[in-house]
């Protein structure tokens, strides 16, 4: 699966001697309206290296920002340089970003080879070359066996790691995902996750982009949260979710004898509130999360209770939103 | 490594020209709809060809223009006869069976189409012949034989009009009765020639062909977000749009070739001449395949551009071919009007008329004989037709100059298009 | 519910989202009809609510009226049918160019019935000109609006995949695509016939025309409302066919034009060049004017077959592109394409 790293044909890449000095992506203090609404408002932002994940809810401007930085928009105010060029004014440094964007349409007269030869030319490869790396990318994303095949016939799964080899195939530096995992279903969603990880591994500077929390905290641990334009959070999950234990966290328990249950689980150290909004129903307050979250089932099971539902609301992204905003979701 | 990487700049350039021109040629030819333009196109030009090879193949009734070969007095000599050997031709008493020795009556079949135009040394200023000699006869007086006062006796004069039409004037009884199947035909050929090439490639098929293929070649991939993929490679926006357009006369360009020599293949072949296939008019064809060309590069770059700058650029698209229908209708009957200078059928059609003048030098003349008729009964069958198709070549410079003024004027909208169309999708949000 | 036991292995289960999301909880439960949870060996089945729907249907008039409403109120305002603006200002445009010969009838009413009435007033011809007048009426006008109107109004649908909206609702596809052709229809009549109306009304009013000039010109204003009448038929017909069988918003409409000018144009070259007129049966314009010339009585221009021939070639038109319209409606995919 791993890339063939002293390949051929990076038509660019020859000329190019990495800048260590000028950071992949950077964008200082830019905004984006369109007409009275303001899509981005004042985003500074500097990325090099290793897997970044943005979160936001629909609408919050995480398109908008990989519209900016693939130069399909123009910024309001700011600029925005990728390789230290204006992506608006110069296609020149896409020769080492691979971009794959949210659209579902695809050129579904193509076969996937076609399809990732065809614009793997557009780097300057030869006809030979292209198809050559064109094979190793659709390899690496594990679609070898339905490499001939119109991608008209792939499913959701398929076209999106079609788009991805599309966008790796000229081993770029920069990688920019807009919501690759949307719509797929859990086996592709693990290969294609297993494809991002892997190329953070590989050094290269990879922007991924969700509104799944959960699907992001596997890729990567580094995040930058989005929210009506603006950015309300930037750095480890880790250390954003550490903090996230500190403010009060719902847990929702449905089951036949509920009251006994409370009683039980009122001791614990970290319960600091219960309520019933029905007759078979508790919500448990708690300011360490994880913690009760582990030893909920054994308090449950060794007494005996009878319960049909865990669930707990607050755990996405809208809470953690609730948290970094403060209640202004 | 440094084997398979582009030599030069240019390399690279070249190599992502060809991907993108490869890639919409074959994004075409995946298409329904673009079989079923072109399908539609070569049935359309099919079904005129059809009725043309009818037409040549039909036989034409011959006119006895001059009335001679009716026998007037019923004495059994056509009056044409008469006339030529001297005798009354309204007296059943007098007619050349009472010569000595007597001579035999004509079958009136022999007066009609008795004398047909020269056209081998007519041109402007020579003379006709009176084949029949029925002008030259003894008792007309030396003025009726030279009615057109040259001091000639018994020949046919070409002048020039104030516009610089040709203006037929006879002395009377010289090429009166012109052959009507051969002028018919001939007249009919070349009308038809023009008519196809004018109307049938460069206006139908140069407007139409575009107008389906090429006004979504940038404005579909847009509204379907295709275009991202292609505008994520290190590819200028300009760049894109002339390679998709190159991409486009890849497959419009061959098939309007094709069709325009499978046309004159066919009309070469049955059209009127000497030996088996009508060279004369492959520099009319070359003008036509040259005129639609440039045609379809100036419209696919137009309707491109309008559709980049519009998300309902087919709004302004269908007027734009409105105006060239109005165009085109323009240069049949007024082919100088400055109006036309602000199209771009008008420039093609210039540029068909210099080949038309420059192959078939004679059609004006063609036209002023046909007209004239042989100086009875109007207009011979078909110069109404050719008068309608064939015009002058409009700029009022000689053929040569004409087509490459007019060549040059196509290539500089189609690039002016082109630059338009490029700094507007540069400057475009794409969503 | 079901038996209520967990174990400490169980997974933790959204089931309170699948309830919003099949909808229980709802207040319905005691009326539904529910379907318990049954064990299977590779999985869990959610318990699944049914809730019958006991309202009562509006008929079916009302539902079409519906449809049409939408269609034929978004010409003229928000909140319907989003007709592009271009093509709601071309169609004031047409509308408004379409009513000069009323605005020359109002003018030349100032001057008494003198040589400009007799140029622009109602005549035969005028009437005839109104309806079916090649230049600029049918060569700019109404096959411009044709070409605008049809250009989305089913392909797009599918385009889009909003078409589903409609076929997820009681509603057949023939009374869907039925009210698309009516509408589609009225605002081209809007177009032609409302002006025509105007255009007889003006020269009522502006010469007082009484009651026996109307009765002596009643009939010729009726055969013009006929001959409207099957223009916006013939062009609404091979629109929508068009329509029905492409998709996107460009191939309609071209097509429509690509249709009607071609044909005319080689029809008049055969014309010209070798004096047959037979491929005017092949020309839907040509035959609608030939057809009008007829039963209007103005100058026949067509001479070299009677008018029933256009008649009947009129009617072929209209059912092969009516048969295409059917047959691919009752067959098309309700799928986003």
């Amino acid at each position: 699966m791993m890339p063939d790293m002293t390949q051929e044909g990076k038509a660019a890449k020859g000329a190019w001697t990495p800048d260590l000095s000028v950071p992949t992506v950077y964008l200082n203090a830019v905004s984006k309206s369109y007409g009275r609404i303001h899509a981005l408002s004042n985003i500074t932002l500097g990325l090099s290296g290793g897997v970044t994940g943005i979160l936001g809810l629909n609408g919050a401007g995480k398109s908008t920002l990989f519209k900016l930085l693939m130069g399909k928009i123009r910024p309001s105010a700011g600029e925005v340089r990728i390789f230290g060029e204006d992506p608006w004014k110069n296609p020149a440094p896409y020769a080492r970003v691979g971009f794959v964007p949210e659209h579902e349409k695809m050129h579904d007269w193509m076969t996937a080879l076609e399809f990732v030869s065809t614009f793997a030319r557009l780097h300057g490869m030869s006809k030979s070359q292209a198809k050559k790396e064109a094979v190793r990318v659709l390899d690496f994303v594990g679609l070898t066996e339905v490499a001939d095949k119109e991608i008209g016939q792939f499913s959701k799964g398929m076209r999106q790691r079609t788009k991805i080899a599309h966008a790796l195939v000229n081993d770029p530096d920069l990688i920019v995902l807009d919501e690759p995992l949307q719509g797929c279903d859990p086996l592709a969603r693990t290969t294609i996750m297993n494809v991002i990880r892997e190329l953070g591994k590989m050094g290269r500077t990879v922007l991924v982009s969700s509104h799944i929390l959960s699907e992001i905290e596997r890729i990567t641990e580094q995040i930058i949260i989005v929210h009506h334009g603006k950015l309300v959070a930037l750095g480890n999950l880790h250390a954003i979710r550490e903090r996230l234990d500190q403010i009060p966290h719902t847990i929702r328990l449905v089951g036949k004898d509920i009251k006994a249950l409370a009683k039980d689980i009122l001791d614990h150290p970290a319960v600091f509130g219960l309520s019933f909004p029905s007759n078979n129903e508790l919500l448990i307050q708690t300011y360490h999360f994880g913690q009760l979250h582990a030893e909920l089932p054994r308090i449950v099971v060794e007494n005996g209770h009878q319960i049909s539902e865990i669930d707990n609301p607050d755990d996405d992204l809208e809470s953690l939103l609730v948290y970094l905003t403060g209640g202004s979701v | 490594m440094a084997k398979s990487q582009p030599t030069s700049i240019w390399r690279g350039l070249d190599r992502k020209a060809m991907a993108v021109a490869e890639f919409t040629f074959r994004q075409q030819r995946k298409r329904l709809s673009t079989w079923v333009v072109m399908g539609v196109g070569l049935l359309a030009m099919t079904v005129l060809t059809m009725f043309y090879v009818d037409a040549m193949s039909r036989s034409y009734e011959a006119i006895d223009q001059d009335g001679d070969s009716f026998d007037s007095d019923g004495d059994g000599y056509p009056d044409g006869q008469e006339r030529m050997l001297g005798t009354d031709l309204y007296s059943s008493f007098d007619h050349p069976g009472l010569f000595d020795p007597p001579v035999a009556p004509d079958d009136p079949s022999v007066w009609v189409n008795e004398d047909d135009i020269d056209w081998d040394n007519l041109a402007e200023g020579s003379y006709g012949v009176d084949d029949d000699g029925d002008c030259n006869v003894e008792g007309r007086t030396t003025s009726q034989k030279d009615a057109n006062r040259n001091g000639v006796a018994c020949d046919l004069v070409v002048t020039s009009s104030l516009f610089g039409e040709p203006i037929v004037n006879s002395d009377g009884y010289v090429d009166e009765d012109p052959d009507d199947e051969a002028y018919a035909k001939e007249a009919s050929h070349r009308a038809f020639v023009l008519a196809i090439g004018k109307f049938g490639f460069v206006f139908l098929l140069g407007i139409f062909v575009p107008l389906f293929m090429a006004t979504g070649l940038i404005r579909d991939e847009m509204t379907s977000g295709t275009m991202h993929f292609m505008l994520a490679k290190p590819i200028a926006r300009s760049e894109v749009f002339l390679y998709r357009i190159l991409g486009f006369l890849g497959l419009a360009w061959p098939y309007m070739v094709g069709m325009i020599a499978a046309v004159a293949m066919v009309t070469g072949l049955v059209g009127p001449s000497d030996g088996f296939y009508r060279f004369s008019d492959l520099g009319v064809w070359f003008a036509v395949l040259l005129a639609s060309l440039f045609a379809v590069l100036v419209y696919s770059m137009l309707f491109c551009l309008l559709g980049v700058m519009w998300k309902h650029g087919i709004v302004l698209a269908l007027p734009f071919a409105a105006w060239e229908l109005g165009m085109i209708l323009t240069t049949l009957g007024a082919p100088d009007a400055a109006i036309l200078r602000f199209s771009v059928i008008g420039w093609a059609m210039n540029v068909v008329d210099a080949g038309a003048a420059m192959a078939w030098t004679d059609t004006g003349l063609l036209v002023a004989t046909g007209m004239w008729g042989g100086g009875y009964g109007g207009p011979l069958e078909g110069a109404e037709a050719l008068n309608t198709f064939a015009s002058n070549t409009g700029l009022g410079l000689a053929p040569l100059p004409t087509m490459i003024l007019s060549l040059g004027v196509l290539l500089f909208q189609a690039a002016g298009c082109w630059l338009l169309g490029g700094a507007l999708f540069k400057s475009k949000e794409i969503d | 519910m079901s038996d209520g036991t967990v174990n400490p292995e169980a997974p933790v289960k959204g089931q309170a989202r699948m309830e919003v999301a099949w909808g229980a909880n709802t207040g319905d439960e005691t009326e539904a009809q529910a379907q318990t949870a049954q064990a299977s060996t590779s999985g869990e089945i959610f318990e699944q609510h049914y809730t019958p729907w006991n309202g009562t249907l509006n008929p079916r008039w009302m539902r079409n009226w519906a449809i049409l409403r939408h269609h034929v109120l978004g010409i003229f305002s928000k909140g319907h049918r989003p007709w592009s603006i271009p093509t709601r200002i071309f169609i004031l445009i047409i509308f408004l160019a379409a009513l000069g010969d009323a605005a020359l009838t109002l003018v030349s009413s100032l001057f008494g019935e003198s040589e400009l009435h007799t140029i622009f007033g109602v005549s035969r011809d005028n009437l005839y000109g109104h309806v079916l007048g090649f230049f600029p009426r049918n060569s700019l006008y109404y096959p411009l609006i044709a070409a605008l109107l049809v250009g989305g109004v089913i392909s797009e649908d599918r385009q889009h995949g909003t078409s589903a909206l409609y076929f997820s609702r009681p509603v057949s596809r023939f009374d869907y695509v039925g009210m698309k052709f009516i509408a589609v229809a009225l605002i081209q009549s809007i177009v032609v016939l409302l002006t025509y109306f105007l255009y007889f009304l003006t020269e009522i009013l502006a010469f007082g025309r009484g009651w026996a000039w109307m009765v002596d010109v009643f009939p010729m204003f009726l055969a013009g409302l006929v001959a409207g009448v099957m223009l916006i038929f013939t062009y609404t017909s091979i629109g929508l066919s068009l329509s029905s069988v492409s998709r996107g918003r460009f191939f309609p409409g071209i097509g429509l034009l690509a249709i009607l000018f071609g044909t005319k144009t080689m029809a008049s070259i055969v014309k010209n060049l070798f004096d047959r007129e037979v491929l005017y049966l092949f020309s839907p314009y040509d035959c609608l004017a030939h057809v009008g010339q007829a039963i209007m009585g103005t100058q026949p221009t067509y001479t070299q077959y009677p008018w029933t021939y256009s008649m009947v070639a009129l009617l072929a038109m209209n059912s092969l592109a009516l048969y295409v319209l059917a047959s691919r409606v009752a067959s098309m995919e309700v799928t986003r394409e």
